[in-house]
């Protein structure tokens, strides 16, 4: 046996200046830089979009030539989905998860670490592509091949970027799992956990179960590209279609992984401004879980086109549909607990409406999506690109904002400006339904998406959607200001900051000390 | 959490900390073992196709999850015992039988809760004895860590046993 080390007194407080940041295992200082990398990368993002309905803003060429516009498309998916609303979720799920289960931090804190250190890195390299020869990847962010095979020298880049955001997915998986399983206080059960808690589980073993998918199918390009391999390549025996079943694979549940935890920011936030609890909340665990579960049956929706058997379009076609029921469950069961509540509309509810009723719109194009025979007419329109927006944009990223509002008292002890909270709702809802409603019109009539010239007759219904869309990319500046003059000072926030306010979060000073639950959590 | 034992007439006790732990060893593996049978079946089906590579991935990934699981079992599966016998205490961790064992006289031991320097944070629970420093319940919460600090002064306070003689 050897002799136990002696220790010194010593605090383990946060370090000073930088090295506090780059060497942090702290929860919720790794929480903090994943949300701010995220809205980070949401300017970014934007950015690219600005360029991509500027040049949409009239029929011609204006500004960018065809293969810079394609680039921009590309780009600007891969950093929305990889960069802004993953990195967002996980920033949310490492501020939130611990303090919402009663544990002092998540299972594996260095990991946790690494799992955000490698994004600065992947991202600065995927944005270094566009000053490469050849420009950055133009063959869109689904990466079909053989076109994407056409990269000049981005590619490996490209490819290494994608494993290097895969990589850090799965190791905040990996540590969501272990965390709500190992960690969890005395006294929670699984179903005790608050929704958002529950919604994070399901989505990380979404994670786990498709990202080597992904990271098999761009290995598999890249061997194509350069070691003479035949995967996707027909004049060798390989099957280009195959690449799209395969990434469609891992990208419909990366589609549930991207609107899975927005559902539970929402179920926390309705329940405390309508002062009820959560109507149906079994029936929510289990309808997010049917939705899981049905992500694994549907991937070739997006591919009715491609020429598959009737029976494969029909089975497609139905389970596609079967996932409305679930969705449905958790519509009706948000309804119902607003339903003769003693509601008030701060603007974290602001934007949970804003969710509840614009992703149901998105649902519904998704539903009109799913009918096989309609799809052959929507397919690649501007109908698809109107309904990803709506899921995503007005799903995804207002249940981000809502969150955001929501926990930003707690998280930095300062009360937001309401009133500048209530202008950016409304001016964002305002301008990005005049962004993206007419992409519905627009896709109806037949205007194809990926490309920067169209015909004359859709003139109208752009000139409105770029308009739409530079009001609200003007509008998410108000939201970066509220945010930081938040983070700078204000009006002090009381601990249980919202009068409606339950779960353990809540029984913690605002801002929350370093080191959570120095005390035992009392689970009701 | 603090098990702890005392014998009144020979006025021994043994102190048993453990961290919390909401899964067992027999639940984790059943989850891992549920998720390993997805994700393979999914790299084997992709195989079989002729899409070998997907399967090294799912392989690598699997090892890590395993390794997050293990490491997490072993910390929450980990004990640490404080045993006052006579006139020794005796302070052993490990995890299935004792890593590291220091001892020291019974007599000279003495309790300190180190308050932290910023509120919020936690205290730290030292036995002492010549100028060395033993943490212990470094896993507890404040709370049970204040408890055990009065209940270790006392226990440790306690008189000897007499020896008997043989």
């Amino acid at each position: 046996m050897s002799t136990a080390a002696a220790h010194d007194a010593h605090d383990h407080g946060p370090a000073s200046g930088l090295s506090r940041w780059i060497f942090t295992t702290n929860h919720k200082d790794i929480g903090t830089l994943y949300l701010l990398f995220s809205l980070l990368m949401f300017f970014v993002g934007g950015a690219m979009a600005m360029v991509i309905r500027a040049e949409l803003f009239q029929p011609g060429l204006q500004f960018v030539n065809p293969m810079f516009f394609n680039t921009m498309t590309t780009m600007h998916a891969l950093i929305m989905i990889f960069g802004a609303v993953m990195p967002a979720f996980v920033g949310l799920a490492n501020w939130l998860i611990p303090i919402m289960l009663g544990a002092p931090d998540m299972a594996l804190p260095r990991m946790n670490n690494w799992s955000f250190w490698i994004l600065p890195f992947a991202f600065t390299m995927l944005l270094s592509t566009l000053f490469m020869d050849g420009g950055g990847p133009a063959g869109g962010w689904t990466l079909y091949p053989p076109l994407v095979l056409q990269t000049g020298d981005a590619f490996p880049f490209v490819i290494f970027s994608i494993h290097m955001m895969g990589l850090s997915s799965i190791m905040g998986a990996i540590n969501v799992v272990v965390t709500i399983l190992n960690m969890r206080a005395p006294g929670m059960t699984l179903m005790k956990m608050p929704l958002f808690v529950w919604t994070w589980l399901i989505t990380a073993y979404l994670l786990i179960a498709v990202m080597p998918v992904l990271a098999g199918a761009v290995t598999m390009l890249l061997t194509d590209k350069f070691f003479g391999t035949s995967f996707f390549s027909a004049a060798g025996g390989g099957d280009p279609v195959m690449f799209q079943h395969i990434f469609w694979f891992f990208g419909h549940p990366e589609v549930y992984i991207l609107i899975l935890p927005a559902f539970g920011i929402v179920s926390q936030i309705i329940p405390t401004f309508a002062r009820k609890p959560l109507f149906g909340y079994s029936s929510m665990v289990y309808a997010t879980a049917s939705i899981a579960f049905l992500s694994f049956l549907v991937w070739a929706h997006h591919m009715f086109t491609v020429g598959m058997p009737l029976a494969g379009e029909l089975f497609f076609m139905y389970a596609t549909m079967l996932i409305a029921v679930p969705t449905g469950v958790k519509v009706f069961n948000w309804v119902s607990t607003m339903w003769k509540g003693s509601m008030t509309f701060e603007t974290p509810m602001l934007f949970a409406l804003g969710f509840v009723f614009m992703f149901t719109i998105g649902g519904f194009s998704g539903l009109m999506l799913a009918i096989a025979p309609v799809d052959f007419q929507y397919h690649d329109t501007y109908f698809v690109v109107a309904h990803f927006h709506y899921v995503l944009v007005t799903g995804a990223i207002y249940a981000i904002m809502a969150g955001a509002y929501y926990w930003l008292p707690k998280w930095t002890g300062n009360m937001y400006n309401e009133t500048l909270g209530k202008w950016h709702f409304w001016l964002s809802t305002i301008f990005v339904n005049v962004l993206f409603f007419p992409q519905h019109f627009l896709g109806l009539a037949g205007m194809p998406r990926r490309i920067p010239d169209y015909s004359i007759q859709f003139t109208e219904f752009n000139v409105i959607s770029s308009l739409g869309g530079f009001a609200f990319g003007l509008t998410q500046l108000l939201f970066a200001y509220i945010v930081i003059s938040t983070i700078r000072g204000g009006k002090k926030a009381t601990d249980q900051v919202w009068e409606g306010a339950e779960g353990l979060e809540w029984t913690l000073p605002s801002p929350p000390p370093y080191h959570s639950f120095t005390t035992a959590p009392v689970i009701k | 959490m603090v098990a702890a034992e005392c014998d009144a007439q020979t006025a021994d006790c043994c102190v048993v900390i453990r961290p919390n732990c909401s899964l067992s060893w027999q639940r984790t593996v059943a989850v891992y073992c549920g998720i390993c049978v997805v994700s393979l079946t999914i790299a084997l089906g992709f195989a079989l196709l002729g899409f070998w590579l997907i399967l090294p991935f799912a392989g690598l990934e699997l090892i890590a999850l395993a390794a997050a699981f293990y490491h997490c079992a072993v910390r929450t599966n980990s004990r640490e015992v404080i045993s006052i016998q006579g006139g020794t205490v005796a302070v052993m961790r490990g995890l299935h039988q004792p890593k590291e064992s220091t001892q020291i006289q019974r007599a000279w031991a003495s309790v300190e809760l180190a308050e932290p320097r910023q509120r919020g944070y936690p205290a730290r629970l030292l036995i002492c004895s010549h100028g060395r420093k033993i943490e212990v319940g470094h896993c507890l919460n404040d709370t049970e860590r204040r408890q055990l600090a009065v209940d270790l002064r006392r226990w440790i306070r306690l008189p000897s046993a007499p020896v008997q003689a043989a």
